[in-house]
């Protein structure tokens, strides 16, 4: 038997593996995907050969790309949902943004404009409570404040164009911009200073070469150990610690990593009229063998749409209904600045730059290569530009009406990536109940029922909506403040890239499914350790670094209330993932 | 269709939908990215730059289709049969009616035949067909008189650029005759949320085209896992220029704004609880 099962290598599960392989407990970590142990050689960066859904390497489907399809999920309107299996999950393509949660979706906020945010679905935890939470990642990973290119360079113009302030705290206290807080190794040496590849070598080079392929996986630099990548994936970060925390934790074991196994059901009992959970039966996706292992704990990471899945697939309670309910996504939409300079967009960090805007949402400015500026540009809720609308096509600042961006006016837009300057809106949505994961009518696949995934688009809260057509407002007025000569909103339709809530925690036992502590209410043993055990949207912010916050004190809560250990946060300092201890004892795993 | 040539039918049926399939996929991709081919010049609107069947994103998209959309096969018959007016009235290609297979072009075979024949036989219909099946129900409802044109197997290839909106306006907005083919030949969970399968079908093989146009997929040797030559959509859009291969870095370093390298914890939240 196990002290604890983490169902889910992600961005939160390797968080408690590591905090707890720490202790010293023997940990258990499976991962449904497979694992990129040789990432410079695995990742080619070609954005098809990455990102295509049927067959690209960071899809969500099984190991053998080239003879198993990927799981088929149920997306019952113009969605498209990008999940992602293997070793560091969605945080394979992540950029890395890690600001912390506006303060006004916790529940000591009482500041003039507490109203401003999602009332009724508040975290039941103060902000101040996080914080030291906060602290403790962000040494671990670590977050670094971003350096600057010239695409940040424009987009700081245009804030400061429209009268922002910027903000120089880690924390959002009003409307201001400021460059990312990112879980990137900063350049260091010819880092960002060559495009020669024989110079961009470690440890020649350290930290972000600005090569442009946060989304197609962080390989930089070249010949660096695993775990000082610039980008912080939990694949080289956190679960790296995992496999060697008897290396670099005093009393520290090993975790145990198991890829390609794809877990379809939680184990429970009934146990005084209580349901306990008692471990996990997984499917080997290579070899099609069953395997079941018990632990005294299990830990649920595996996303806000296969979490409510597992949950439902494996018959555990769901008193109040509102497992897979709550599925809040940002509202994301995008805009693109057309500039009669050169901006850079191709290169550098993802992402380096933001504004926030307390009670609405946040923006980012966002640089892609060609294929996937070619796909934000057709992703749209407002069909295609000049032709029809869907009955939506919003106008505002932007040129025209919202809507794809198509043939010829495609090919002129896309005529030099590097003048665009591209802009993610992040909207401070509600929590609603219609918005959710169900089982699917559809035959399960070889692991059960699967998900459907269903958003009513157009029939948000007034407030929701409210708050994406002024952060467009806001967006395109920084465009134009940088000088942008043309500025297209796309008006997306349903991406959620930004997931969280569906097994979410709060005050009321009719709303949510986790207590404080991110322990299930009705499973005795079970946590939830990802986003969808978040209670709201943030406010906007970006969700890992929040995610793996709360990972880490939910780590502190099992330790104490299964194991009889003492809270670490606080009293220690964490050791930073880069350490050269982690980095020795990987060449033995 | 007399028995006795059946077998001769089922010889190129499946090559024959294929086709059917590159050519409406072709249509699709000159509607996202346009260029100086027969398709785009079908559309009336072409460009003298390289587009999307240039960049083979009809190649691309046939087989992420077939690929991402892994429904059960029964599921994928009962939609080719629902979409099944998508290949009324168009012949057999002329490229494969050579020899002894012009008898079935003297007897007046259609498509619509060999799709049939597929059904009846109950053979695997790959997602691609359907989804070019769909497309070109869609177009002949936009302008029946689309059968005929420069495009011999796709309706849709034949619309004009606008009137292929006008087809995917209908498949977007789920018009109720497309809703109604679904309902009358397809299993229970597919005609119920026969809406939500057409809105999310118009939707990714909109999203879906211009990521192919622009991707490395024509010049990608998957052995390698190198481009060989520069993408069309490189070229086009001036990404790195001279480069066939992803760069390791960029000399784009230019600071940290105001000088500020690290931030903290805001005085009004230090201190923790």
């Amino acid at each position: 038997m196990r002290d604890v099962i983490v169902i889910g290598a992600g961005g939160g599960g390797p968080v408690v593996a590591k905090e707890l392989a720490a202790r010293g407990l023997d940990v258990l970590l499976l991962e449904a995907g497979p694992h990129h142990e040789n990432i410079e050689q695995d990742w080619s960066r070609y954005e098809n050969d990455c990102n295509n859904p049927a067959d690209g390497y960071f899809r969500w489907g099984p190991r053998d790309r080239a003879r198993q399809p990927p799981w088929f999920r149920e997306l019952p309107q113009n969605s498209f949902v990008w999940q992602l299996a293997g070793v560091g999950g969605t945080t394979q393509h992540y950029f890395a943004n890690s600001p912390r949660a506006m303060p006004g979706v916790f529940s000591d906020y009482d500041g003039p404009d507490a109203a401003a945010y999602d009332v009724a679905h508040r975290f039941p935890l103060g902000y101040r409570e996080l914080i030291p939470y906060y602290e403790w990642v962000e040494a671990t990973l670590p977050v670094q404040t971003a350096a600057m290119g010239t695409k940040e360079a424009i987009f700081f113009r245009g804030c400061e164009g429209v009268g922002l302030p910027v903000n120089a705290t880690k924390d959002i206290l009003t409307d201001s911009f400021r460059p990312q807080e990112n879980a990137i190794l900063q350049p260091h040496g010819t880092a960002g200073r060559t495009s020669d590849s024989s110079q961009l070598l470690f440890p020649q080079a350290q930290g972000c070469t600005f090569c442009g392929y946060c989304f197609q996986g962080c390989i930089e630099p070249r010949r660096s150990p695993r775990n000082q990548k610039a980008k912080r994936s939990t694949n080289v970060s956190y679960v790296p610690m995992a496999l060697t925390a008897d290396a670099w934790a005093p009393g520290g074991r090993r975790a145990t990593l198991i890829a390609d196994a794809f877990v379809t059901r939680i184990l429970s009992e009934q146990v005084g009229g209580r349901t306990v959970a008692r471990g996990v039966r997984w499917r080997d996706t290579r070899s099609g063998e069953t395997h079941e292992e018990t632990a005294q704990v299990v830990v649920l990471s595996a996303g806000c749409t296969e979490g409510p899945r597992l949950w439902l697939n494996s018959g555990l309670p769901n008193p109040n209904d509102w497992v897979g309910r709550g599925y809040t996504d940002h509202f994301i939409d995008w805009q693109i600045g057309v500039f009669d300079e050169y901006t850079g967009n191709s290169k550098g960090a993802s992402s380096s730059a933001r504004a926030d805007f307390p009670g609405r949402g946040a923006i980012e400015q966002v640089g892609l290569p060609p294929a996937l500026t070619g796909f934000a540009s057709g992703f749209s809720d407002s069909g295609v530009r000049g032709l029809y609308d869907n009955g939506r096509g919003p106008v505002g600042r932007w040129d025209g009406k919202a809507g794809r961006v198509y043939g010829a006016e495609l090919k002129e837009l896309l005529s030099d990536i590097d003048r665009l300057v591209q802009v993610l809106v992040l909207t401070d949505d509600d929590v609603e109940p219609d918005n959710r994961v169900v089982r699917s009518l559809f035959p399960p696949d070889e692991h059960g029922p699967i998900p459907r995934v269903v958003f009513r688009q157009r029939q948000r809260t007034a407030r929701t909506l409210a708050n994406r057509e002024f952060l467009n407002d806001r967006t395109a007025a920084i465009l134009r403040a940088a000088g942008a000569r043309r500025v297209l909103r796309i008006d997306f339709s349903p991406l959620p890239l930004h997931v969280h809530s569906t097994l979410r925690m709060g005050h009321d036992p009719a709303d949510s499914v986790l207590d404080a502590n991110a322990e299930a209410r009705w499973v005795d043993g079970l946590y939830v350790a990802d986003n969808a055990a978040l209670a709201n949207a943030l406010g906007g912010p970006n969700p890992t670094l929040t995610n793996q916050a709360l990972a880490t004190r939910t780590a502190e809560r099992i330790f104490a209330r299964w194991f009889g250990g003492e809270p670490w946060v606080g009293d220690e300092s964490p050791v930073v993932s880069t350490d050269p201890r982690v980095s020795a004892a990987l060449t033995l795993v | 269709m007399p028995d006795s040539l059946e077998w001769l039918l089922e010889q190129i049926a499946r090559p024959a939908l294929d086709l059917l399939a590159y050519e409406t996929f072709a249509g699709l991709a000159t509607f996202a990215v346009p260029g100086p081919d027969r398709f785009s010049r079908a559309q009336a609107l072409t460009s003298a730059s390289a587009g999307g069947v240039e960049a083979k994103a009809p190649e691309l998209l046939m087989h992420t289709f077939d690929t991402y959309l892994a429904l059960p096969d029964s599921y994928l018959q009962a939609l080719a049969a629902a979409f099944r007016t998508g290949a009324a009235d168009l012949g057999l290609p002329d490229s494969l009616l050579g020899g002894l297979f012009s008898v079935l072009e003297t007897i007046g075979a259609t498509l619509d035949d060999a799709l049939e024949l597929l059904l009846a036989n109950d053979a695997s219909i790959p997602a691609a067909i359907v989804c070019a099946l769909l497309m070109n129900v869609a177009a002949t409802q936009v302008r029946p008189t689309a059968v005929i044109g420069p495009v011999a197997s796709s309706p849709f290839a034949n619309l004009t650029w606008a009137e292929k909106g006008q087809a995917f306006q209908r498949i977007e907005q789920a018009d109720p005759t497309l809703v109604a083919l679904i309902d009358a030949n397809a299993p229970q969970p597919l005609r119920e949320g026969a809406s939500g399968l057409l809105r999310f079908l118009g939707n990714v093989l909109l999203v879906v085209a211009p990521f192919a146009a622009y991707s490395e997929f024509g010049v990608f040797d998957r052995a390698s896992r190198r481009a060989t030559r520069r993408p069309v959509g490189w070229e086009l859009s001036r990404y790195m220029p001279g480069r066939t291969t992803p760069a390791d870095g960029w000399p784009e370093f230019i600071g940290y704004y105001q000088g500020r390298t690290a931030v903290q914890t805001a005085p009004e939240y230090a201190g923790g609880m």
